[in-house]
């Protein structure tokens, strides 16, 4: 391109040289420097979840909600906000949920339907180390849409267990869900579900033992409604300690919500109401 | 006597000169772009007694009983002066065990202090018997190797972790021991260079290159 221009424009050569001179300068000594800038893992990441697909800038599509200054970097609040409803001609099939920096940097892959009314989720997260959080979505044509938002917080995923494991194993797989109590027929209408698990990231010590604790963590969620199904989610270890999420569902008739879980020792859950 | 009956005063001035010349530096130091400086101006003037457990990264304390403080220029000195270990306790975790093999592992890559030694994991405030282990016998070796090298310890700016290595290494017996606060984050703001790390693995045997 520099070439083209140059031949074209001879009298524009010294000023396009010297731009491609500083881009030189700027690409050669990125590493020493770089840490904020540096996008070569974004691309090993992007690389490996998306492969060669585009991504456009999704600031029209979704927006994504977290504290910039986490105070429990075990627990930090994330919210995506989905532009428009769920619809036959344009819907949000799924959205990605990466943390970056984490070892683990997938959190979550929530596949939506129509049935679920808006494509808005919430949930809490584990923060490794200061970090891009990146939320993707894929629309029912197959396009990617990205936005981002940088976090300070560090030690999430290695924040000591609960104290009372014995408790904490009790009420293992335990759920409650939180629905509208006047709910909107053909509307979204916003649930928040919340489940009982230590979803143990493999990275977290036992103050009591001195020892890792293996990872256990919730690594399947399906909603329906009816024999609607509302979402799929796969979860990974970025998700906290007792796993909370918001969403919507859009009922077409009167029904039970009901959740299927499943952790990654072969536990499976499940609870209507 | 006489000499007893001056010494007290001559006690308190001198130590006012010495604040008032420790004053000054810093401010040479503050005036010089405080990147450089060794414990960063925002530092926790009350050192705990304790390990620091959690919330790693957040400001620091100026001192650490039993260590030597260290700045940017203070480290170069002391990697071109007598036998000294640097020692970088930034994090890496471990993929777990019963991770399902579908899942990306893929760790942050680490760029750190020419010729340093990685000792990930030994920084936390409770350390797993595996990585206390892996702590004493590399400390173990670095010092049979080199008697009398000076240990070095650094992650990042504002992070707790060399903080609490240091520490325990004190506690420990180590009578050298070095913390370097400002990290890789103040070597970078020094324009100093830094290469890719690899960690030393854990039940390592004692490495000849190093």
């Amino acid at each position: 391109m520099f070439h083209a221009l140059s031949s074209t424009r001879p009298a524009k050569k010294p000023v396009t040289l010297f731009w491609a001179a500083l881009a030189l300068a700027v690409a050669g000594s990125l590493p020493p420097f770089a840490a904020a800038s540096d996008t070569s893992r974004w691309d090993a990441l992007r690389q490996h979840y998306f492969g060669d697909r585009e991504i456009h800038d999704g600031r029209r599509v979704l927006a994504l909600m977290a504290p910039e200054r986490a105070a429990n970097a075990a627990v930090v609040p994330v919210s995506i906000r989905v532009a428009f409803p769920q619809s036959e001609e344009r819907y949000v099939k799924t959205v990605t949920l990466l943390v970056d920096n984490n070892p683990s940097p997938l959190a979550g892959r929530f596949h939506l339907t129509l049935a679920s009314g808006k494509a808005n989720i919430a949930t809490r997260i584990r923060v490794n180390d200061f970090t891009d959080i990146r939320a993707v979505a894929e629309l029912n044509d197959g396009s990617l849409h990205m936005v981002k938002r940088y976090v300070m917080a560090a030690g999430g995923c290695s924040a000591p267990v609960p104290m009372d494991m014995d408790a904490t194993l009790a009420r293992m797989g335990k759920m409650k869900l939180k629905r509208s109590v006047r709910e909107l027929a053909g509307q979204p209408n916003l649930a928040q579900l919340m489940i009982s698990h230590p979803n143990f990231s493999g990275m977290q010590t036992d103050a009591a033992t001195n020892q890792y604790v293996p990872a256990d963590f919730v690594h399947q969620i399906e909603v329906r409604h009816g024999d609607n199904l509302v979402m799929k989610v796969e979860t990974d270890i970025s998700i906290s300690e007792n796993p909370n999420f918001r969403f919507y569902y859009s009922p077409v008739a009167e029904g039970e919500l009901s959740v299927f879980v499943k952790d990654t020792s072969g536990r499976s859950f499940s609870q209507s109401w | 006597m006489l000499i007893d009956f001056i010494r007290p005063h001559l006690r308190v001035q001198l130590t006012a000169y010495v604040k008032r010349c420790r004053r000054i530096s810093l401010l040479t130091v503050l005036a010089a772009g405080n990147a450089v400086a060794g414990p960063p101006a925002s530092c926790i003037q009350e050192e705990p007694f304790d390990y620091r457990v959690e919330a790693y990264r957040a400001p620091v304390p100026c001192t650490l009983e039993g260590a030597r403080v260290v700045s940017v220029e203070d480290v170069v000195a002391i990697k071109e002066g007598g036998p000294a270990v640097m020692i970088d306790v930034m994090p890496r975790q471990r993929r777990p065990a019963n991770l399902p093999k579908s899942r990306l592992w893929l760790p942050p890559p680490r760029r750190n202090l020419p010729g340093s030694i990685w000792l990930p994991n030994v920084g936390g405030g409770v350390l797993p018997v595996e990585e206390e282990a892996y702590f004493r016998a590399n400390l173990e070796r670095i010092t049979g190797e080199r008697p009398g090298v000076k240990l070095v310890f650094y992650c990042l700016d504002n992070c707790w972790m060399s903080w609490n290595a240091a520490k325990r290494a004190i506690e420990w017996g180590y009578p050298d021991v070095v913390w370097f606060p400002g990290g890789t984050d103040a070597w970078r703001a020094a324009n100093l260079p830094l290469e890719d790390a690899t960690p030393i693995p854990d039940e390592s045997i004692p490495d000849e290159s190093q």
